[in-house]
């Protein structure tokens, strides 16, 4: 699934970052790498855009855009 | 025109003197905007990259 | 000397510990991307040599992607006669695996580093416990302990460079394991013509990332081969090189903190404070009123209460006091009239309008300081990027609108956050449509004077800026040359904290001297001028003070009203409003203080104009307070003042675009006040040749929102239209 699917509270494994270009770099570089675990915390009024916890911060971005990031759901989920 | 007339005269002429000074001053400074910290494009080479502090 | 770079994160409090090491006074925010351009000044202190610190943007990479990197990266690689001789790496300590990331990046350089780990109280306090020593021992560099915000630690950096200087400690090469190694060493010998020594390892990596720069500067056959030997390692290791990197430097930099960090009892809550005041601020539901009860009161207390009371005291007290104890001074002095006249409308009048409105000013901006400084204005820019994208423009349009409701000179320069170009360009324009500081005076009388100062009203008038920013955004990407990429909004939210009372004071103070500055100016030529002209005939007669029909500028004013007419203040009558909308240029207060020159005369009442003097004035019109309205819109959106005119020139960099930009702005406002009034005319059962403006009005923007195809005209711009 992608991360923009994944429901608030439940966190993932980062498996893939797809997309290209600035967007993809942006990602990357801000953590979102293989094996990362992400959690959504919380999801803006119009249901866009989203934040997501990681790496003991946290990030604000559009749904669209986090769509290019493959996940897996974490056994673990609180 | 009497002294007194003279006087307050006088005294309009600095203001509005030190008036168009100052705003011929901050023309040329480029510094249209004066207490904002975003003020200074006084830049060298024209490019703000190479703003400078002065030593203090 | 020395030339030391900062590098660092946004929001890793680089610019404060820029500022405690040089001296410098340089604003800091929560905004991504405040530092948007390279300042530099000399250390304080420093032990030996003079030390120049260069304080680069914030950034999370050295992509080739935006300009923050961009700028960044070109200064660090420097050029063959200079470089930085040492890099400053700031971390946030409570924020270490970014950070780290780009530590790696910097380390790969091969410059002298000094780490210095920042924000050492806020870490601690939620239970990380970074030991300094290790992280030293670890890169093989000097770390330094600091607290930005205390000024903790701050001293020991000077020495630290310095060391760091003439022993060359160069971080120590950091593994990305065997198989990006064994790439680097294979890609080495083919670049190494073309490539200076002390790149050879970050231009590697760089290859293998794909980074376009890089690639760019290659001559065909090196980059081909160099090519094929990172596809021989993508094969190998299944993944695309720019993850490969990106996967190994967050790997090493998790090894980097593991060798380093001890987990302790988390003391302090305010993360989690800050949690639970977002679960409200921003939960589904109540984000939106709560964002508009917020300005409400912001507006309910600087203006319509507390500000407005202590204003009307200096306007109608002590203002006049003056002016009445000078008149009467100067009478049995026996000053002549004209002079005497000259004093008092002009100097006392023009600039003493003005004055009372400082405590109003400085109270909306101690609210608009703290509301920035603690955190919350960057959760609106959250909240408003949805709306934003919908309309075409970029989500981090919001900033400079916000910044415009102090002042549009710092909101044009702010735009630069805004990485496209399209998308910057109609910011560009459009930021002025906030009614920014200089504009509340006006806003204020009129307000006051019609519509009971209701706070409704003028928090409605800024909702108005934002609404004619998102059409903008509409009726401008119909034109080729403005339409441009939604760049990504991927932004960090700050923790919320209490504002410092010194900051807070800080920016109260900035802005309060700047207008006063203002006043004793521009305002005050300005009011000098007016009256002059409004005082005397063409033949020199001087009118007297309760007098201005005839008078030099009453021709003006009645030979340019007509201009005015669709939008009910073009009759000779009301010749004074349209040279006060001209003066307007020069500075937006100039609106009330223009008025404050010519209406005592113009109704015969002395004194300033309060709003009783302005009730009384457009009591001639058929609809005073729609006429009054329509004034306003027209001068809240119309070309900005000169200094903001002189900031839309410098970040279009072209006469021409600036022309378009100024023609937008005032054709805009001419047919937004046009509907305004004749609607109003029309819903009042008047049916005129009026109806034929406000058809023509109206029509011409929904045709241009609505058609389908972009236009080419004026603007020009790109064949491609991207999706």
């Amino acid at each position: 699934m992608q991360l923009g699917e994944l429901k608030l509270g439940e966190s993932a494994v980062v498996v893939n970052v797809g997309g290209e270009g600035q967007l993809r770099k942006r990602f990357l570089d801000l953590g979102i790498t293989k094996g990362t675990r992400v959690t959504m915390a919380r999801i803006a009024p119009f249901g866009d855009p989203v934040e997501i916890q990681l790496r003991g911060y946290r990030l604000t971005l559009r749904k669209s855009e986090a769509s290019i990031v493959e996940i897996e759901p974490a056994e673990d989920s609180e | 025109m009497n002294l007194a007339t003279l006087f307050v005269l006088l005294i309009i002429v600095l203001i509005v003197g030190g008036a168009a000074y100052r705003v011929y001053r901050s023309i040329r400074d480029h510094d249209t905007c004066y207490g904002c910290s975003a003020k200074c494009s006084d830049c060298k080479d024209g490019n703000p990259i190479n703003c400078t502090f002065e030593k203090k | 000397m020395i030339t030391a770079a900062l590098v660092g994160n946004p929001n890793c409090g680089k610019t404060t510990v820029f500022n405690k090491l040089t001296g410098a006074v340089q604003k800091t925010g929560n905004w991504p991307g405040v530092t948007v351009e390279r300042k530099q000044g000399f250390l304080r202190g420093a032990p030996k040599d003079d030390i120049l610190v260069v304080d680069l943007p914030g950034i999370y990479s050295l992509s080739p992607y935006s300009p923050d990197e961009v700028v960044s990266r070109d200064f660090l690689i420097g050029d063959s006669e200079s470089r930085p001789d040492v890099a400053i790496c700031i971390i946030d300590a409570s924020n270490l695996e970014r950070g780290l990331y780009l530590l790696t990046q910097v380390a790969d350089l091969r410059i002298p580093m000094v780490v210095v780990l920042n924000m050492m109280d806020v870490a601690e306090k939620i239970g990380m416990r970074v030991k300094a020593d290790a992280l030293s021992e670890i890169l093989g560099c000097p770390v330094v302990e600091t607290v930005g915000t205390k000024g903790q630690g701050t001293s020991a950096i000077g020495e630290a460079v310095q060391s760091a200087y003439e022993e060359r400690t160069v971080p120590r090469t950091i593994s990305y394991g065997n198989a990006i190694d064994d790439c680097i060493e294979r890609l080495i010998p083919i670049i190494k013509e073309t490539v200076r020594d002390d790149l050879l390892r970050w231009v590697s990596l760089k290859i293998i990332e794909g980074d376009s720069m890089v690639m760019a500067e290659l001559d065909e056959s090196t980059a081909a081969s160099a090519r094929s030997v990172v596809e021989e390692l993508e094969q190998q290791v299944s993944d695309d090189g720019m993850q490969i990197i990106a996967t190994a430097r967050y790997k090493a930099g998790e090894a980097i903190r593991d060798g380093c960090v001890e987990h302790t009892e988390s003391v302090d809550e305010s993360e989690r404070i800050s949690e639970r005041i977002d679960r409200i601020l921003l939960n589904k539901y109540l984000a939106w009123p709560i964002f508009a009860l917020v300005m409400f009161t912001v507006y309910l207390v600087s203006v319509q209460t507390v500000g407005l009371a202590i204003s009307d005291y200096i306007n109608d007290e002590l203002v006049v006091w003056v002016q009445d104890h000078a008149a009467e001074a100067m009478d049995s002095a026996g000053v002549d009239t004209v002079v005497a006249d000259m004093m008092l409308t002009g100097v006392i009048g023009g600039v003493g309008a003005v004055i009372g409105f400082i405590p109003l000013i400085a109270l909306l901006f101690a609210f608009l300081v703290f509301l920035e400084e603690c955190g919350y204005m960057v959760r609106v820019a959250y909240m408003l990027d949805r709306v934003f994208t919908y309309f075409g423009l970029s989500g981090k349009a919001i900033i400079p609108a916000v910044i415009g409701i102090g002042c549009s000179v710092p909101a044009i320069m702010g735009t630069r956050v805004i990485e496209d170009e399209s998308n910057r360009n109609v910011s560009i324009i459009c930021t002025s449509f906030m009614p920014c500081s200089a504009k509340l005076p006006i806003i204020t009388l009129i307000v006051g004077a019609f519509f009971g100062a209701s706070a409704l009203v003028i928090t409605s008038l800024y909702l108005f800026g934002i609404v004619m920013i998102l059409i903008s955004g509409l009726f401008l990407k119909k034109f080729r040359g403005f339409i441009g990429r939604p760049s990504p909004f991927v932004m960090e939210l700050p923790v919320y904290h209490m504002p410092t009372v010194r900051n807070v004071m800080f920016g109260v103070k900035e802005k309060s001297w700047s207008f006063i500055k203002n006043a004793g100016t521009i305002i005050l030529l300005s009011a000098v001028l007016i009256w002059a002209l409004s005082s005397f005939t063409f033949t020199g007669e001087y009118l007297g003070d309760s007098a201005t029909t005839d008078s030099i500028l009453s021709a003006i004013g009645k030979a340019l009203c007509w201009i005015f007419v669709p939008l009910g203040f073009g009759g000779s009558e009301t010749w004074e409003l349209t040279v006060a909308s001209f003066t307007g240029i020069a500075a937006k207060e100039n609106l009330l203080a223009t008025l404050a020159v010519l209406l005592d005369s113009a109704v015969g009442i002395d004194g300033l104009p309060t709003m009783e003097v302005l009730t009384e004035y457009l009591s001639v019109t058929a609809y005073p307070e729609a006429v009054a309205m329509s004034f306003l819109i027209f001068n809240l959106i119309c070309a900005p003042c000169i200094a903001s005119i002189a900031a839309i020139y410098r970040e279009l960099h072209s006469h021409r675009k600036l022309l378009l930009a100024l023609l937008y702005q005032c054709a805009t406002a001419y047919g937004v006040a046009g509907i305004f009034y004749q609607g109003y005319v029309l819903l009042h059962g008047e049916v005129g040749l009026g109806v034929l403006w406000l058809i023509l009005f109206i029509a011409v923007p929904v045709y241009v929102i609505l058609s389908k195809r972009p236009f080419g005209f004026i603007t020009g711009g790109k064949e491609e239209v991207q999706e």
